[in-house]
């Protein structure tokens, strides 16, 4: 049943199996259409995790924004790992300018593109607004930044 | 340039799912 197929998806998430994953997105879609928007979410996520880059892009364009929310920061992400790094800003352009994961992004973007004062800058404001796990690593980040600027 | 973290990685989650389940 419905509540099967969850259990699947999150166990596979905790296991890193993400074709497990896939296959129960699959078939929540296929028997269980009333599940749409999550599932949906939930499918892209799989394809992105398995790196399935333009099976990914093709669900989001294939799939009307009501049935999936938005899904502008995954999209950005795909863009991101392909190096379509225009296409990537300009979607992340569409992200709540306070969403903590695009602003994330966007300073990567900025340092892949050598625009590393504004990269500086997003870095500055990100750990000024929020904290997390990452924090270490985000600071190294940084520090490569800073190099740069030196 | 050195490497870098992929940080926005990290944010690439699943809904919760919990009251689903
Ligand atoms: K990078």
């Amino acid at each position: 049943g419905i509540r099967q197929c969850y259990t699947d998806i999150v166990k596979a998430e905790k296991t890193e199996d993400w074709n497990s994953a896939l296959k129960a997105t699959n078939r929540l879609l296929k028997k269980f259409t009333k599940e749409g928007k999550i599932a949906f979410k939930c499918k892209l996520i799989a394809l992105i995790q398995l790196g399935l880059w333009e099976d990914a892009l093709l669900l989001i364009k294939k799939t009307p924004a009501a049935e999936m929310g938005a899904a502008h920061f995954e999209k950005a992400y795909i863009h991101y790992r392909t190096n379509e790094n225009e296409e990537s800003l300009e979607e992340l352009s569409k992200c709540h300018p306070d969403d903590v994961r695009a602003l994330e992004l966007k300073a990567q973007l900025l340092y892949r593109l050598d625009r590393f004062q504004e990269a500086y800058d997003v870095y500055k404001h990100l750990m000024k607004n929020h904290s997390d796990e990452q924090d270490e690593e985000r600071k190294a980040n940084i520090v490569a930044v800073e190099a740069q600027l030196a | 340039k050195p490497m870098f973290f992929d940080l926005a990685a990290s944010y690439i989650q699943l809904p919760d799912l919990r009251e689903r389940m």
